[in-house]
């Protein structure tokens, strides 16, 4: 669910987002997604509107870093420029467990997945920057959900967050989205980084939810209530508004390192998604664990 | 020593027989019952944590009018040579 949103990994928010871009003749857009299925079905219903959009399914499981390097080595085996990347993807309010890579199912594949493949694509990044008039930008799908983050922010003991509601987990989560584009934004001022709320919106990340009769009824009165507040729960159109605009709005209109609520309104967020020390401290953890990863 | 298993027509008959009495029914209404209530409180507490974000969701609901007005199908610029990766999507 994106009531806090993040994204849809596999949820409408990302299709409507190649949709938009589509329309606007690039060189190319790498759909990085799991289901290869689901990836041609989106890249089809694109091609209904653009015909011949020049879109690729990219086989991506962010919850397995294997699976990042292979997606990674491939991009780079094709392509020598990457002006655009958005982290999009991400799960929510799942129950306690860990990725192939020990960590927290939210954290592993929302945080450390889109880490490393920042991390991988960076040189790429990096060059593309270099060339005259570019504008390399970097868009992480965060949501409103990182006030749920627990106390300190950020627990990074995986195991400790069994004991965390769900909701707490995919907080610091969505935090850590966050933390990770400012921090990003200070280490490498060639490229934008920005974070950004995309919404409201009923997506298939709401199903985890509904896994008992409270939250079910949560759901039903949230759906119901929702034409009161028009706008409220937006379309999946809707949501793709702020992460667009941030990924292509005029350069001197974009933040970097800015948390952004839709649409392009600059956001303090939570006292922690503007902890400096916060910040570090994640990139540090991340460091050291892609490094004793290999990376 | 030959065992021999009840026919399977037999045990068709025997199945198509069966009628839920009321007690049966009672105790799954009850057992389903007590699953919910068994994961109440957890349920009660994911809940109390959601509920902490409703004045976010009006603040963030009214920063909307605050906000830009961007529409997807005009004021997105001409992306040509750029190339794009995107997470996710279906």
């Amino acid at each position: 669910m994106s009531f806090f949103n993040t994204n849809i990994g596999n949820a409408g928010l990302g299709q409507e987002t190649i949709f938009k871009l589509a329309s606007q003749n690039p060189a190319k857009i790498y759909l990085a997604a799991r289901t290869a299925s689901r990836a041609q079905a989106a890249i089809k219903e694109v091609e209904k509107t653009v015909p011949n959009a020049p879109i690729e399914h990219l086989p991506l499981d962010l919850a397995s870093f294997a699976s990042i390097r292979s997606a990674a080595e491939t991009f780079t085996s094709e392509s020598t420029r990457l002006d655009l990347l958005i982290n999009n993807a991400g799960v929510m309010g799942t129950p306690y467990g860990l990725t192939k890579d020990r960590y927290e199912d939210q954290f592993g594949t929302n945080v450390m997945g889109h880490a490393l493949l920042t991390r991988l694509l960076l040189p790429t990044l990096l060059k593309t920057a270099e060339e005259p008039n570019s504008d390399v930008r970097i868009v992480n799908l965060a949501s409103i959900g990182h006030h749920m983050a627990p106390s300190g922010g950020v627990i990074f003991d995986q195991a400790a967050l069994e004991n965390y509601s769900t909701w707490r987990r995919y907080g610091q989560a969505k935090l850590s989205n966050i933390l990770f584009a400012r921090e990003f934004a200070c280490r490498y001022p060639t490229i934008k980084s920005v974070a950004v709320h995309p919404g409201i919106i009923m997506t298939n990340l709401y199903t985890p939810m509904q896994s008992n009769i409270l939250s079910t009824f949560a759901v039903w009165f949230a759906r119901t209530m929702a034409p009161l507040l028009p706008g409220v729960m937006a379309s999946a159109k809707e949501g793709a508004a702020n992460s667009l605009w941030a990924a292509t709005a005029p350069t001197e209109k974009v933040k970097s390192g800015q948390y952004y609520t839709p649409v392009a309104y600059a956001s303090n967020g939570s006292r922690y998604a503007h902890d400096d020390g916060l910040a570090k401290k994640l990139w540090e953890y991340i460091d050291t664990e892609l490094q004793k990863h290999g990376f | 020593m030959d065992i021999k298993w009840p026919a399977a027509d037999m045990i068709n008959s025997t199945r198509a027989s069966y009628k839920p009495t009321a007690a049966s029914t009672m105790a799954s209404i009850t057992g389903q019952f007590l699953q919910q209530l068994e994961i109440l409180p957890q349920a009660i507490l994911d809940l109390l944590i959601l509920s902490t974000l409703i004045p976010h969701f009006l603040s963030s609901y009214f920063a909307m009018f605050r906000g830009k007005s961007f529409d997807t199908s005009k004021d997105i610029p001409d992306l040509s040579g750029k190339v794009i990766l995107v997470t996710g999507g279906m």
